[in-house]
């Protein structure tokens, strides 16, 4: 089976998220701080009209923001929570300008399982090296998750 | 050269003209007396060498004509021989056997041999040691031909043969029977015998037969009748002993120059190194192969083994000492050797060297006597010369002696003894006809003309001397009145001289100073119009430089302003690329967005997916060119700036220079008008120094010219007074001469 996938960059590596996971990409946009939170979670914007928290993936990574380039840009997508079920969350990544399409037999899994990094999935290899799918309901821990989402469902 | 009165050397010439003929005579006489003798041995050996040669050769044709006749003879016996043996049906081998004591004589081995009967005739030819029985065949043979005969049997296939009837005895006087001939006795020999018979033919030659020497004839003896197998050999012959008896009595009485002979030695086999023919026969059968002569030299050995190296009668010379029987003293030996190699013998010619001494004595005596005859005439001659020669001598040299004494007492000066000796001499040595200190006659000897002269000559001197003496004593007189004159005049030209010396060198070191100054002036008067000159041309090229400077300012200022322009059009192109890239942005998104919506549309999507795809690929492109477009203006932007600051910079830079370049220019100005003023003053001083300087150096030349003139005086006075004073010592010298004479 063909799968389309949006590629991006975290420092110099290529990463990747399935489509079929993406409600939209937009434009880099001022984000509101959130004090006491993990440094890597950006903070949260207004997408259209729902307030939404974002996680710098260059910070989660790498440990540094990325950088304020037009090519940085927002992936909106849907994060299931075991507990409360699903949100829209903001995914931040660099050089996200283009998409490319990968055979569902072409996906190699990781041998790595360590539970800190979890949510780095299958790799895949074309001219240009590596590329590695991003599982985001991993992305973030039981309590991070549950201190970000528990509010919107007190309300 | 030796110092030898005349006396001597006329006596000296003499002697040696009556002796050297004499010398060189004895001295050739000696020189010949060696090669005459030289010559006298080597003639004498030739002679020798021919003497013996032509012996030799003589014994050696004996010998040969002795062996052909004998051999002749025993041919001839042998055919009657053989027709004998013919007659009586010639002979054949019983099958019986007979058992013989085979004798080698080489050896003296006996060995018993079994051989079938020989028959003549059906009778056995026996065993007959005997000589009192009568041998069949043999014996008859024997006395039909007057010779020994004898017959031999084969004994064995190699061809050993078996004397088994003969008529040749032994010493005890038995017949030599069972003395066997054995192939090859000598290793290395062939038998000559056995090589003829045993291929069927006969032989003629000297050979050992039963034990004895022979010269002897065989023949095969066939198998009767079918002659297939040589079964025996019949041989007639003279013991050797008989054959050379003449030969032997005419080699004997051969002599050889005065007192050599001719010898004859066995060379082979037993006989080798044996006497077999003596001087007069008294060493015969001697053995003296061991002979050696002083040095050890084993000569006869020598002699024999260089004679076998002869063939067919040629002849070799040998040299050697010897001693015969009643000598005391060997004697030098020369002999001709050859080798008769059919009898086996070394002919040896030899005559002594000393038959031929007494010529040499001779020759020695004729010429020492010769010598002594010589040496006699050279001492009478001697005698005689010398006394001939003192007694002319002592003619010649007596009044040669008495002239010089005379000439002896003029150079002391004493005229007066010296006349009065040539009076004297007059008086006893000259023929009263002949005055005394006349002009001599040609006819007169050397001497008398010398006497004369002389004489002539102390007559001149003594009135020469007086006229001398007086001349001399007003000579000083005046001489030394004018040294006194010239030396006053002198010395007041040299304190003249000195004074203007003085003045001259003061006045050229003036005249060497005010040159100087004058051209130091001058070259200060021309560095200073230069230093004007130059100031001129600096000023003209400054006003150059101020107007260059401002028109470079006013060029800043326009490229200042223009740089400005262009900045501003930069940052306008700026804005645009930026409003561009974010169009191309914002689209880029779009199509991701268009995308992922296509994606989730599935089939319906598909050809939008397309289309997005393809809007991205050009938003991306534009971006990219958009990017280089901001990358060039940026740079552009940077470099404008740039160089706005540096033109604001230079720009500053060019109006301080002017201003400098304005300053240099008046300071200039001041320094040439300063200059142009100092030099006309400079001139008036020039001139002036000049004027001087040419005022001094005409004095200086006046001073020079006279201090020269002043010199030159001092100097021909000098000379003059020089001349007086050698004048002065030449008239004493003069004096002392003359006083010397006493007149």
């Amino acid at each position: 089976m063909i799968m389309l996938l949006l590629q991006f960059s975290i420092a110099q590596d290529r990463y990747a998220l399935e489509t079929s996971q993406i409600i939209e990409v937009l434009p880099l946009v001022h984000f509101r701080p959130c004090p006491g939170a993990p440094d890597y979670i950006a903070g949260q914007f207004n997408y259209r009209g729902t307030v939404i928290p974002a996680i710098d993936l260059c910070r989660l990574m790498h440990g540094r923001p990325c950088e304020a380039k037009m090519s940085t840009r927002i992936i909106v997508t849907s994060y299931s929570d075991t507990a409360s079920g699903q949100h829209l969350l903001g995914l931040v990544a660099e050089s996200m300008t283009d998409t490319i399409v990968v055979a569902d037999k072409d996906l190699k899994p990781s041998e790595l399982d360590l539970d800190q990094s979890r949510y780095l999935g299958k790799i895949a290899c074309d001219k240009r090296g590596m590329i590695q799918c991003i599982r985001v309901e991993y992305l973030l821990p039981a309590d991070v998750s549950k201190r970000l989402f528990s509010a919107g469902k007190a309300d | 050269m030796l110092k030898l009165t005349l006396k001597h050397k006329v006596a000296g010439l003499c002697a040696l003209a009556a002796l050297l003929p004499l010398i060189v005579i004895s001295a050739l006489t000696f020189y010949k007396q060696t090669t005459l003798k030289t010559g006298v041995i080597e003639d004498m050996q030739v002679l020798t060498k021919g003497e013996t040669e032509k012996t030799a050769r003589i014994v050696y044709k004996l010998c040969e004509m002795a062996n052909r006749q004998t051999a002749e003879r025993l041919d001839k016996k042998m055919s009657v021989a053989r027709i004998q043996l013919r007659a009586i049906g010639g002979l054949t081998r019983s099958d019986e056997p007979a058992t013989w004591k085979a004798i080698n004589p080489s050896t003296g081995e006996t060995v018993k041999i079994d051989l079938r009967k020989m028959m003549a005739g059906g009778t056995w030819l026996g065993m007959n040691e005997s000589t009192a029985v009568e041998s069949p065949v043999i014996d008859s043979l024997a006395k039909t031909l007057d010779c020994s005969c004898s017959l031999f049997q084969r004994m064995n296939q190699r061809g050993d043969m078996l004397a088994i009837s003969t008529t040749v005895r032994t010493k005890d006087n038995r017949r030599a029977i069972g003395v066997a001939i054995m192939e090859s006795p000598q290793a290395g020999e062939v038998n000559p015998v056995f090589a003829a018979v045993l291929k069927g033919d006969s032989y003629t030659g000297r050979a050992l037969v039963a034990g004895e020497w022979q010269m002897a004839a065989f023949e095969p003896i066939w198998d009767s009748p079918s002659r297939k197998e040589v079964i025996g050999m019949i041989a007639i012959g003279y013991p050797m002993e008989s054959v050379y008896r003449d030969t032997r009595q005419i080699v004997m009485s051969i002599p050889v120059g005065k007192t050599g002979y001719v010898g004859i030695i066995g060379g082979k086999g037993l006989q080798r190194g044996h006497y077999i023919i003596s001087k007069n026969g008294e060493r015969d059968g001697e053995y003296i192969w061991e002979t050696r002569d002083a040095q050890g030299e084993p000569i006869i050995r020598r002699i024999v083994e260089k004679a076998q190296t002869t063939r067919n009668g040629s002849i070799l010379y040998d040299r050697y000492a010897w001693m015969n029987i009643g000598e005391t003293v060997p004697r030098m030996k020369t002999s001709a050797l050859t080798y008769f190699a059919a009898w086996d013998w070394v002919i040896l010619a030899g005559m002594y060297e000393d038959d031929y001494h007494g010529v040499l004595i001779k020759v020695e005596s004729a010429v020492s006597r010769w010598l002594r005859m010589l040496a006699l005439a050279g001492a009478i001659a001697l005698i005689v010369v010398v006394a001939a020669a003192t007694f002319l001598a002592r003619s010649i040299t007596a009044p040669v002696e008495n002239l010089v004494n005379v000439a002896q007492l003029v150079a002391q000066g004493n005229l007066i003894e010296a006349r009065e000796k040539m009076t004297a001499m007059g008086k006893s040595g000259k023929s009263p006809e002949e005055p005394p200190g006349g002009a001599p006659d040609d006819r007169a000897d050397e001497t008398t003309r010398l006497s004369a002269a002389i004489e002539k000559m102390i007559s001149d001197l003594r009135s020469l001397v007086g006229l001398v003496q007086t001349s001399c004593v007003w000579l000083v007189s005046s001489a030394t009145q004018m040294a006194a004159a010239s030396r006053e005049q002198e010395s007041n030209v040299a304190s003249f001289s000195a004074a203007t010396t003085q003045a001259a060198s003061s006045v050229q070191e003036i005249s060497a100073t005010s040159e100087e100054l004058a051209r130091a002036v001058q070259d200060v008067k021309d560095i200073a119009t230069d230093t004007a000159t130059l100031a001129n041309s600096g000023r003209s090229g400054l006003e150059g430089m101020e107007n260059v400077m401002n028109q470079l300012a006013d060029a800043t200022m326009t490229i200042s302003s223009k740089l400005a322009v262009i900045s501003k059009k930069a940052n306008l192109i700026s804005s645009v690329v930026t409003a561009i890239s974010k169009v191309a942005d914002q689209t880029n998104l779009l199509s991701l967005n268009a995308s992922i919506e296509a994606e989730k549309a599935g089939e319906q999507g598909l050809g939008f997916s397309v289309v997005a795809r393809e809007i991205r690929r050009l938003a991306d492109q534009t971006a990219a060119a958009t990017l280089d477009i901001e990358q060039t203006v940026t740079e552009m932007q940077t470099s404008v700036s740039a160089g706005v600051m540096e033109m604001d910079k230079f720009s500053q830079d060019v109006r301080h220079g002017v201003v400098t370049v304005g300053n240099i220019s008046r300071d200039l100005a001041q320094i040439i008008e300063k200059v142009e003023d100092l030099t006309p003053r400079f001139e008036i001083v020039n001139d002036g120094m000049k004027a001087q300087s040419l005022g001094a150096h005409q004095i200086s030349e006046a001073m020079v010219f006279l201090s020269e003139g002043a010199r030159k005086e001092t100097d021909s006075l000098k000379q003059f007074n020089e001349a007086t004073r050698q004048l002065t010592d030449a008239v004493h010298t003069l004096q002392e001469i003359a006083a010397r004479f006493k007149v």
